[in-house]
């Protein structure tokens, strides 16, 4: 929901963006279009001034023109003889003329400027003078038949106004003229500019647009660019702390989730260098008691050796004592007389009784160490367990957040499945050493329970020798009691052999159990080195998602 | 840094350069060309247009009317004088010409004289010296004292009236004076005299002749009738600008067609020119 959020401020913001350079371009066209369109009308203006300076030079032409036709109707005026017919022509002079004047009054109304209008009106002044003489002397002339003195007039004088007549429109004409050539190179000079100006504003709005698309583009390739190369930087190895792209967008949501990805990959490698770090300290100890346990599985061997050699010796000397009893019981059956002998040798069996317990006890007394030792491999063995459940819990947690990194987290992913399986491995292991521990521990503890009991035989036997020692006292009257206590004493003796090898046995069972058991421990030793191998790749993994993260190596350990 | 403050210098040169050549074209003008106008009015009209705007105008009438167009073209000058209209290959020069005023030449005699009119013939008679007596023409058994001031390049105007009326011909027996004041002045105290000057310089104790029937008023020196006279052209390279512009109005204003007055007839029509004592004023010109 607030990513939504965040995403639809972004679009919005961005859509503000374009909007405000769209405004702006709009509002630079509508300024450029109101220069143009000033420009335009300047053009405009332009070419109204070409078209009334043309307009001008039109009209003093037509003057110009107008007055070779007055000459030409007065000409020919001269040469008509028909009264008719020079009334027509001159009615049609009278026009001419008048149109002469007219033509004078809308000229000089159109053109304004001063040194246009000075050679206009001096044709005009030339004009009048011109035409008072046609009027009232060259007509008149010609209509008296007087043709000389119209002839004289039209050539001398009024030839000479005719001239200066058109030399003075002539000045004006010419300087109509340059003004239109002028007007013409303006308007020419403003059109060009016009479309300077047009081309310059649409290269702007195109560049803005342009510069607008850029940088919303910039916007979101940018920090793209940015997350794509801490991407690669973590690919390298190295490990950025964190990236500063985007603001309040999608790009920026998009970035903090990096951000956290990143700052939970830290976490993960962290909380991983800290279970490693567990897990050497566990991988030593481990190391260092399974050692232990090696050491005193030898020692336990070789005690049991002592234990069965001290049994067998034990057995000879019940197998011994069975016989001098029966020699005994044989002599007392035999003979009384013996019987200071028979308590010298009931006294031997007493000695051999005692010693006899003393080695049983010892014995006794080595079962417990072993039976602790038993207890301390299976404390080890829960520890490994337990270490090994850790480890299992911790790689099932890197293999959940490298799968939350995606594609990078590969490579942690599946070091984190091999560290699941050796870590199920180890519990395996340590599983099958507890239950060969127990094994144990139940063989041990029954050892434990036959010593007893053979001590306590052996006590028994030698309260026996002593009842025996002491009925010695009156031997000769309790021969018959001798002997029956002779042959409680073998058959007591002969349940010991029985109990002795029994004990025997089991201690046999005993050593084939610490055998396994040492065999286990070697196998879990090695399957500790091979932990502590994957600890190394583990590590590495970690060096280079940590970057800067150091540790030191369990290999060998 | 140090090559773009050189950069700089050297635009801020070009710039302190151009606007300097501009502003000296805009600012100070050239006149060269007629001497018909460069020895008078435009001295005069020079002087009032800097004493009006400040701007010098330097007037050099070394060329004559023909080396007025080809001055302009290569730009020794900004104005350009001729007395004459422009002739069409000048035309072709892209050349700004404007009518200033005409100049005619009055045939003066003293205001005794009956005689008013003559023809052109006449004059060129009287001037050639085959006519010596006014009675020829119609006046007083007299004989015609003719007053010259000297031909040489500095009186334009006998030049030009020896050109035009006597078609370069020399002058007949005539008395000579050094200047156009005391040829008048001789003239106003002779009664048998004649001569010729400028219409502007006419007095009240003389009169114009008026020649194939036309006195030389204001009308008729405009309208070309009267025979003696020229149109006096100012001319520029160009359609002027600025100072040049501002020189050509100056000219055509009232102002200063009122010192072309002193000397020519103007071209515009001045209120004042009617109540001037003009040469021709009192004339019935127009039979």
């Amino acid at each position: 929901m607030r990513l939504q959020a965040v995403v639809v401020s972004g679009v919005r913001r961005r859509l503000l963006f374009l909007g405000g350079l769209v405004v702006a371009a709009f509002m630079l066209s509508a300024a450029a279009s109101y220069v143009l369109l000033t420009e335009v009308q300047i053009g405009g203006a332009a070419y109204d001034f070409v078209h009334e300076k043309n307009a001008g030079m039109r009209r003093l032409r037509e003057l110009e023109s107008e007055l070779q036709r007055v000459r030409l109707i007065v000409a020919s005026m001269i040469s008509e003889r028909d009264a008719a017919r020079l009334r027509l022509i001159e009615a049609e002079l009278d026009r001419a003329l008048y149109r002469v004047s007219l033509g004078f009054r809308q000229t000089l109304a159109d053109v304004a400027e001063l040194d246009e209008r000075v050679g206009i009106r001096a044709a005009q002044r030339t004009w009048e003078a011109f035409e008072r003489t046609m009027k009232r002397q060259v007509v008149p002339a010609v209509l008296a038949g007087d043709t000389a003195s119209a002839h004289a007039l039209l050539s001398g004088v009024q030839q000479r106004r005719a001239e200066r007549f058109t030399e003075q429109l002539d000045t004006s004409l010419g300087v109509l003229a340059m003004r239109v050539a002028d007007g013409e190179s303006k308007a020419v000079a403003l059109a060009a500019r016009t479309w300077g100006i047009a081309l310059v504003t649409w290269l702007v709005v195109a560049g803005l647009l342009l510069a607008a698309l850029l940088a919303v583009g910039k916007s979101i390739t940018g920090p793209l660019a940015t997350l794509t190369q801490a991407a690669e930087r973590i690919a390298r190895g190295e490990r950025p702390k964190r990236v500063d792209a985007g603001g309040q967008d999608e790009v920026g949501a998009l970035s903090s989730a990096f951000n956290e990805m990143l700052a939970l990959l830290g976490e993960t490698s962290q909380r991983a260098r800290r279970s490693d770090a567990l897990l050497e300290t566990a991988l030593r100890s481990l190391t260092k008691e399974s050692e232990e346990v090696r050491d005193s599985a030898r020692e336990q061997t070789a005690s049991l050796a002592s234990i069965s050699s001290d049994l067998g010796r034990i057995s000879v000397g019940a197998t011994e004592v069975v016989r001098s009893t029966s020699r005994g019981s044989d002599a007392a059956r035999q003979a009384a007389a013996a019987s200071a002998r028979g308590a010298q040798t009931v006294l031997e069996a007493g000695e051999e009784f005692a010693r006899l317990k003393n080695a049983v006890e010892q014995t006794a007394g080595r079962v417990r160490e072993l039976l602790e030792d038993a207890h301390q491999v299976n404390g080890f063995a829960d520890l490994i367990a337990e270490i090994a459940n850790e480890t299992h819990l911790l790689a099932l947690n890197a293999g959940l957040e490298a799968a939350r990194a995606g594609p990078h987290g590969k490579g942690f992913a599946l070091i984190a499945q091999r560290v699941r399986e050796l870590a199920r491995a180890a519990s395996a292991e340590a599983f099958r050493v507890r239950a060969v521990v127990t094994r144990t521990r139940d063989s041990v503890a029954a050892v434990d329970a036959a010593t007893r009991e053979a001590a306590d035989v052996a006590g028994k036997g030698a309260e026996a020798a002593d009842r025996l020692n002491a009925s010695f006292v009156g031997i000769q009257e309790s021969v018959n009691q001798a002997e029956q206590a002779a042959s409680e004493v073998e058959k007591v003796v002969q349940a010991q052999v029985e109990s002795l090898r029994r004990s025997t046995e089991l201690a046999r069972d005993t050593d084939r159990a610490v055998t396994s058991n040492a065999q286990a421990v070697e196998r879990m030793a090695a399957q500790v080195k091979h932990l502590g191998e994957v600890a190394d790749d583990l590590r590495a993994l970690l060096d280079r998602l940590g970057g800067s993260a150091g540790g030191r190596s369990v290999s060998g350990a | 840094m140090l090559r773009r403050s050189r950069r700089l210098s050297v635009l801020g040169a070009f710039v302190l350069c151009v606007s300097a050549c501009a502003e000296s074209s805009q600012t100070s003008l050239r006149y060269e060309g007629s001497s018909t106008l460069g020895a008078a009015a435009m001295p005069a009209l020079a002087r009032a247009f800097e004493a009006k705007t400040g701007r010098p105008v330097f007037v050099s009438e070394s060329g004559g009317s023909s080396g007025a167009v080809p001055a302009l073209v290569a730009q020794n000058a900004t104005l350009g004088g001729l007395s004459r209209s422009l002739s069409e290959r000048e035309r072709q020069h892209k050349i700004y010409s404007q009518i200033i005023g005409y100049d005619a030449i009055a045939v003066l005699v003293h205001s005794s004289n009956p005689v008013w009119a003559l023809s052109h013939k006449q004059v060129e008679s009287i001037f050639s010296g085959r006519v010596t007596n006014w009675r020829e023409l119609g006046g007083r058994d007299e004989a015609i004292e003719l007053v010259v001031e000297p031909v040489d390049g500095a009186h334009a105007t006998a030049n030009v009236f020896q050109q035009v009326v006597l078609g370069g011909a020399p002058f007949g027996p005539h008395v000579r004076r050094e200047n156009k004041h005391h040829v008048l002045e001789y003239v106003a105290t002779h009664p048998a005299a004649v001569t010729f000057a400028p219409l502007g310089l006419s007095r009240s104790e003389l009169h114009p002749i008026a020649v194939d029937g036309m006195a030389p008023s204001h009308d008729n020196v405009v309208s070309g009738a009267y025979p003696l006279s020229r149109s006096l052209v100012l001319a520029a390279n160009g359609l002027p600008r600025g100072t040049l512009r501002a020189f050509f109005d100056f000219v055509l204003s009232d102002e200063g067609q009122d010192i072309v007055a002193r000397w020519h007839a103007p071209v515009v029509e001045l209120v004042a020119a009617e109540a001037r004592p003009s040469v021709g004023a009192s004339l019935q010109v127009d039979r």
